[in-house]
């Protein structure tokens, strides 16, 4: 048999896979050690970091900011998750029954807003809701609807809902693209078949389609609920976590208390807090949201 | 039940006319099988009689009622699809349920229409199993499964054995027949593999390109071709094809002259014009090994040697290709010059437009016994 340079020994093949590692460890691994050790500190980013063992997180546990934080992120997360789950589907199956062109066309536009940096869309939709000269509450007075031109952005009620609409605008596209691909997996004579046996739409909807896009459902959710908990951009363009702590979630919080209070080692357990949380939710999804076809019985 | 009548049936697709003008009667209990190659508009057929695409002009109607307008449902028509179309989620019990779920059948009775289908299918241990871990043939028999629940009165099949290797076919042929005695329903069979089309059918309706060019029972089509359309499609291999020149016709039948040289009367009925252009038709089965009424020398390149029998194909001095079926034992070897013949019953002669000569073939005395 012919031999390979990587039929030689692992660890002789290690030199391949150094480079990388090495930035790897650099600029991953690294700080997130360190993040995981100053979560134990106490640390004004200047003296040396004092260790105090948990204290942190036991402070997180009473810290009504933190709660605040993690009850508007819950919230979040209809709009980051949820809605835009709903909303792609229908979008995907409504794309789907187009042709050609117009299919194109309408797939591009919904699709549009992801390619975008969030942080720049945050910017523009902090002026599209301003108060006084924002499109939004132009039109809405121009059709006579100026009691409800709210300042949408510094109502303490609507500055979290306002901001989600971004995020759910955001993620509709993506995961109506997501179930396109779903759609398009699926062999279109299975819904056929089901029509020949007389299922209506609702029914074909619920015992066939929903069923057989788990897998996509699954990794929307898995996408969009690390994007949650990872949300920073689009609400620091837009409120910086207020009005009144209305919009803070997390990573605001914890920019608040490293950049500004430099608490830096308070700040990396709400990231580390944060981290865990990804993983428990994905993990809850990935053990429960199971693909329901077939393989293993 | 299970009556079938298309009346001047189209399709159009934008500005493609997929089907053409097509009037057809099948009667109860037939099996009637569509065949023509690829694209031809079988497919496109059968959804037009399951209602799952529109027909443009004409009409259908099943059991005396026009369906034109009737969902799929309610045509009492089952469709088992080219690739199965099972519910990968779903156990095969369930998929077979499927159609008596939709209709909100008791439960008790959908169990044992179940089972029944099952048991006649030899389903009843993979009831439990998802399609995933079925063989291919055992995915045909659930897709079949399917439709048999509902009890129609027709059954249309879109090519259900394509996806099958050699030996699975065959046997699912014998199956499908069996099947069809055992029910005795209306079946609508689909497919563009003629020796499909020859051993189930009761009748065959030959398409091109979205025509009817004949509709008969596999012996008629076999031995009186309506056209060279039909005849190079049926039969395998495919019939050899000569020029030939007329020379008159008679009360005994036409005098032709082919490429070759060789002046033959062969028995058929319509009379040619001196100078027609002709083509005569000869299958390879029906060309032997040394002398017969009519001779040609030919040159054999390939042989391909089956055992039972080998199949020769050559070229003649005047460079027509030819092929020839002969018996495995016979010999020949390629680059030996050989001599063929054949007997002038057996050839057929075609015009210029394709259309047939009818040959003297009575059909009946090659089916009794
Ligand atoms: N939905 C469609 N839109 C446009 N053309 C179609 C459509 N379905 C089939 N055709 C065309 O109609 C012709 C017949 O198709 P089909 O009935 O599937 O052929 P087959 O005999 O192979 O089953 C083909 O040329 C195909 O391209
Ligand atoms: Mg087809």
């Amino acid at each position: 048999m012919k031999q390979s340079v990587l039929d030689a020994p692992v660890r002789k093949n290690l030199i391949f896979v150094l480079p990388g590692l090495l930035l790897y460890s650099a600029f991953v691994l690294g700080p997130i050690l360190a993040a995981i050790y100053l979560s134990f500190t106490e640390w004004n980013g200047i003296a040396r970091p004092d260790f105090i063992g948990f204290s942190n997180y036991l402070s997180l546990l009473t810290d009504s900011n933190f709660v605040t934080a993690l009850k508007n992120n819950a919230l979040l997360m209809v709009f980051y998750c949820l809605l835009p789950l709903f909303i792609g589907m229908a979008f995907a199956s409504i794309v789907r029954s187009l042709k050609g062109r117009e299919q194109m066309a309408i797939r591009t536009l919904l699709f549009m807003p992801y390619i975008m940096p969030s942080a720049v869309l945050g910017i523009v939709w902090h002026w599209l809701y301003n108060p006084a000269f924002g499109p939004i509450n132009q039109i809405l007075k121009s059709v006579g609807l100026g009691a409800i031109a709210l300042p949408w952005l510094g109502d303490f009620n609507f500055a979290l809902p306002s901001v989600g609409m971004v995020a759910t605008w955001y993620y509709c596209g993506f995961c109506m693209v997501i179930f396109l691909t779903g759609l398009q997996r699926l062999d279109p004579s299975i819904f056929e078949a089901a029509r020949a046996d007389g299922a209506g739409a609702a029914y074909t909807f619920r015992r066939i389609t929903l069923p057989l896009l788990l897998p996509e459902i699954r990794i929307v959710l898995l996408l969009t609920i690390i994007a949650s908990i990872k949300s920073f951009d689009l609400i620091f363009t837009m409120t910086r976590g207020g009005p009144a702590n209305s919009t803070l979630v997390p990573n605001i919080y914890m920019y608040q208390l490293g950049f500004q209070l430099n608490r830096y080692g308070y700040a990396a357990a709400v990231a580390i807090v944060g981290a865990i949380l990804i993983f428990t939710v994905n993990y809850i999804v990935h053990r429960f949201v199971r693909p329901a076809d077939g393989g293993s019985r | 039940m299970g009556h079938l009548k298309l009346q001047a049936v189209t399709k159009t697709f934008g500005n493609v006319e997929v089907i053409r003008a097509t009037d057809l009667t099948i009667e109860e209990g037939e099996f009637v099988v569509f065949v023509g190659p690829s694209g031809c508009g079988k497919s496109t057929m059968l959804r037009m009689i399951a209602g799952l695409e529109e027909i443009s002009s004409g009409t259908i109607a099943i059991d005396g009622r026009v369906v034109n307008d009737i969902a799929p449902v309610e045509r009492g028509i089952a469709m088992v699809f080219q690739s199965y179309a099972l519910y990968p989620h779903m156990t095969v019990f369930e998929n077979i349920a499927f159609p008596l779920r939709v209709a909100k059948l008791a439960k008790g009775e959908v169990d044992q229409r179940v089972r029944r289908a099952a048991e006649l299918l030899k389903l009843s241990d993979r009831l439990e199993y998802k399609p995933g871990e079925l063989s291919g043939g055992q995915r045909q028999r659930v897709a079949i499964g399917r439709a048999i629940v509902r009890e129609p009165s027709v059954f249309l099949f879109d090519e259900p054995l394509s996806n099958l290797d050699a030996a699975l076919r065959s046997e699912m042929r014998v199956e499908l027949s069996r099947l069809h005695a055992s029910l005795g329903n209306t079946m609508i069979y689909v497919t563009h593999d003629q020796i499909e089309a020859m051993t189930m059918a009761t009748k065959i309706v030959v398409l091109r390109a979205g025509r009817v060019e004949q509709v008969g029972s596999p012996l008629e089509l076999f031995h009186k071709p309506a056209n060279r359309f039909v005849a190079g499609f049926i039969g395998n291999p495919t019939m050899n094809f000569i020029a030939a020149e007329g020379i008159s016709s008679s009360a005994e039948g036409a005098t032709v002259r082919l490429s070759t040289g060789l002046e033959l009367k062969l028995p058929v009925n319509g009379s040619i014009e001196s100078g027609e252009a002709l083509e005569l038709g000869i299958r390879p089965d029906d060309l032997v090994l040394g002398g017969a009424d009519a001779q040609i020398e030919m040159t054999p390149e390939v042989v391909e040697r089956l055992g039972n029998q080998s199949v020769v194909h050559g070229i003649t001095k005047t460079d027509q290709p030819l092929c020839a079926v002969i018996g495995g034992d016979r010999p020949i070897s390629p680059g030996r010059p050989t001599r063929l013949g054949f007997d002038v019953a057996k050839a057929h002669l075609f015009r210029n437009d394709g259309t047939a000569l009818e040959r003297r073939v009575d059909l009946q005395s090659l089916v009794a016994d």
